[in-house]
């Protein structure tokens, strides 16, 4: 998701081959990139399989979309749009659960048979509770906080995403600090 | 907590804060222990959230592209191309139309026009009279039933009229005085099938 001259990242040339209708360069960019729309749409949606479901759709709307990206400014703003749309459609159309799968974390400890499980598990229930916690701001202010503080995109980029205005976005990442901050400790 | 500071110093760790605005909230952290565990408390939440979720390493995305790949790669029948496709059957269907409709032979001469012409109003005329004929004036009998509460029915047969047109209405002209109240009025039509009854109740004065 750089922002660099044409030609001059792989992402760029993969993206000038995708849109060629070139299947493999689309692919490759698809694993490029996977793991940051995963763990974004994860937090947005609080929910594995949901967030699973909004990284497949993202992708497929990147795809039908990708005629219209600008090469020079990337994938990168078109994936957090696609990513966004796709978590909302998603949340305003399923039931989320807040319960910890037991299956997560018994996979996750099987892939890393030489961590940790305690601190592992530790780890789980610690993001389990931040997404808890995030699910009680409101969408807006989710999404702009994770935009800045998760993708590190500038405030002007994430009102641009957003579809608001530059202080409203920097009123909203600040009280969403604010809330996240008193929440995660019991404050509020 | 010092008022005013907590706002200011959400927009400080993050970067968000007016330049102008920076040096006193620097200045005020150093010399305030609650507010600089305000500070710190919200670049741990920052940190939090930089990081990557655990559970990033448990998913398959291997299937997961080629999930993406097989959805991509299959055609898409969207409302556009159903749309594309509604059109497509329309214009075929006005375009059979109007191959199929009766329209004037341009190929024929004049002496040829005139006569399919003389031909059309030879047949046209055949059908008006044909009308005419079907139309014809038609007597029908009409009786006249007098109903009188608690004697018998006295029935009496007014003068014949003439239906107005096709058999199925009768135009009765009857002196409402020689009539006494309620009155049944039975119309035969020649067709035996369609009898008209008309019921009629006098009310107020008659003249």
């Amino acid at each position: 998701m750089d922002d660099t001259p044409e030609g001059t990242t792989p992402e760029a040339r993969l993206l000038k081959l995708a849109k060629t209708g070139d299947l493999d360069a689309f692919e490759q960019l698809v694993a490029l990139n996977e793991r940051r729309v995963f763990a974004l749409a994860l937090r947005l949606t609080g929910s594995m399989e949901d967030a699973k479901d909004a990284t497949q759709e993202a992708f497929i709307r990147l795809h039908r979309k990708i005629g219209q990206i600008d090469s020079g400014r990337g994938v990168g703003p078109w994936l957090y749009a696609v990513t966004l749309n796709a978590c909302r459609d998603i949340g305003r159309v399923r039931q989320r659960s807040r319960l910890v799968p037991m299956e997560n974390w018994a996979s996750l400890a099987a892939a890393d048979p030489t961590g940790d499980p305690e601190g592992l598990y530790a780890d789980m229930e610690r993001e389990e509770h931040l997404r808890t916690v995030l699910r009680l701001l409101s969408e807006k202010e989710r999404a702009a906080l994770l935009l800045r503080e998760m993708e590190g995109l500038a405030t002007e980029e994430v009102a641009r995403l957003l579809g608001s205005s530059v202080s409203t976005v920097r009123s909203q990442i600040c009280t969403a600090r604010l809330k996240l901050r008193k929440l995660l400790r019991g404050k509020l | 907590m010092c008022a005013g500071f907590e706002e200011r110093i959400a927009r400080y760790v993050g970067g968000d804060l007016a330049a102008d605005e920076v040096p006193a909230v620097g200045e005020h952290l150093r010399v305030c222990a609650d507010c600089a565990e305000l500070a710190r408390e919200l670049e741990e939440d920052r940190a939090w959230l930089a990081s990557r979720p655990p559970e990033t390493a448990d998913v398959d995305f291997a299937t997961m592209r080629g999930e993406i790949r097989r959805q991509i790669g299959r055609p898409r029948w969207g409302w556009r191309w159903i749309a594309v496709a509604a059109a497509t059957v329309l214009i075929a269907a006005v375009g059979i139309t109007v191959r199929r409709a009766p329209h004037a032979d341009r190929s024929l001469t004049v002496a040829a026009r005139k006569e399919v012409a003389a031909r059309k109003e030879v047949a046209a005329r055949k059908e008006v009279a044909a009308r005419k004929e079907v139309a014809a004036p038609q007597e029908v009998s009409v009786r006249k039933e007098v109903a009188v509460q608690g004697a018998p029915r006295k029935a009496a047969v007014l003068p014949r009229t003439r239906s107005a047109t096709r058999g199925t209405r009768a135009d009765v002209a009857v002196r409402p005085t020689l009539l006494e109240s309620p009155v049944v009025i039975r119309i035969a039509t020649r067709d035996p099938n369609v009898t008209i009854i008309l019921l009629h109740e006098f009310k107020g004065e008659l003249e």
